[in-house]
């Protein structure tokens, strides 16, 4: 007799709380996932008229993985975003472009949230992160 | 020589849409682009920019991909898209009264996005095992011709 249970690798889901106060115009911070000011912190924050943020999935994604990262303690204004979802170049701390490709699948948009969900298409593990764009600090017109 | 009548083919896909007014003003429009406090867009103004939402109206079943074609945004240049799940709601602006996007359980899949001269394509899936509502998003600048 025997029992065969089929699994999917499960999707890795991950948080990110924004700061309350986005970083001076003109500069790039460095932040822990809850919003604190973090030297090497795994949410990077550059602020040019809108503001680019860069959130590192804690783990490596497995191959064939999706992996979700859910950016938290955004303005409640639904503006549109722009998403991204890359590999990370860990030594320089920076998203880097390699043999292996990560698919976005989805930029989705909430209240106060953004959603990336991206899979690992590559055969090895990966340091990979969410990114998205949007104008977080402008007043409205 | 085999010949067959089987036909197979995924469900056909939602197309909807809609025309923006020609410099939009923050507030509620219909699908023709007239100011409507039931409308299904929404429009957003931040500094020069606006945020668009256009609501399809049909509700896009499991695996059900779905467009939304955007009329009179002009030019040609690259813009910003997104597709989402969306809480329907009753009249209001956008984030009254339900009316906003969502994130849930379920993930609609960003699978296209289209531009040709003074229109803008998004097409997406419905990835979840529920029928839900979905909104297609843009943002562009109004009067920049890009």
């Amino acid at each position: 007799m025997s029992k065969e249970i089929k699994s999917h690798l499960p999707a890795r889901v991950e948080h990110v709380w924004l700061p309350d106060k986005m970083p001076p115009q003109g500069t790039v911070a460095s932040y822990d996932f809850k919003g604190n000011p973090e030297q090497n912190g795994s949410v990077t924050i550059a602020n040019y008229g809108v503001q680019f943020v860069w959130a590192r999935f804690r783990e490596p994604v497995k191959a064939g993985q999706v992996a979700m990262m859910v950016f938290g303690n955004m303005l409640p204004r639904a503006v549109v975003l722009d998403g991204a979802a890359t590999e990370w170049d860990m030594s320089a701390d920076r998203p880097t472009i390699g043999d292996a490709v990560v698919e976005l699948i989805a930029v989705e948009r909430g209240m106060r949230e953004g959603r990336i969900v991206c899979r690992n298409t590559h055969h090895a593990d990966l340091p990979i992160a969410a990114g998205i764009a949007a104008p977080i600090d402008l007043p409205l017109g | 020589m085999i010949a067959s009548t089987d036909y197979q083919t995924e469900s056909p896909i939602v197309v909807e849409r809609v025309r923006m007014p020609d410099n939009p003003k923050a507030g509620r429009y219909n699908a023709s682009g007239k100011e409507d406090a039931n409308g299904s867009v929404f429009v957003l103004r931040v500094g020069p920019s606006a945020h668009v939402w256009a609501v399809l109206e049909h509700n896009p079943k499991p695996g059900d991909r779905c467009a939304m074609i955007f009329e009179n945004i002009r030019g040609t240049g690259m813009l910003d898209v997104i597709m989402s799940q969306w809480i329907k709601g009753g009249s209001g602006d956008l984030g009254e009264n339900f009316n906003q996007p969502y994130i849930g359980e379920a993930v609609v899949v960003h699978l296209a996005r289209y531009r040709a001269r003074d229109a803008v394509k998004v097409v997406g899936l419905n990835s979840s095992t529920a029928e839900i509502s979905v909104a297609a998003g843009v943002l562009f600048v109004p009067g920049s011709g890009a």
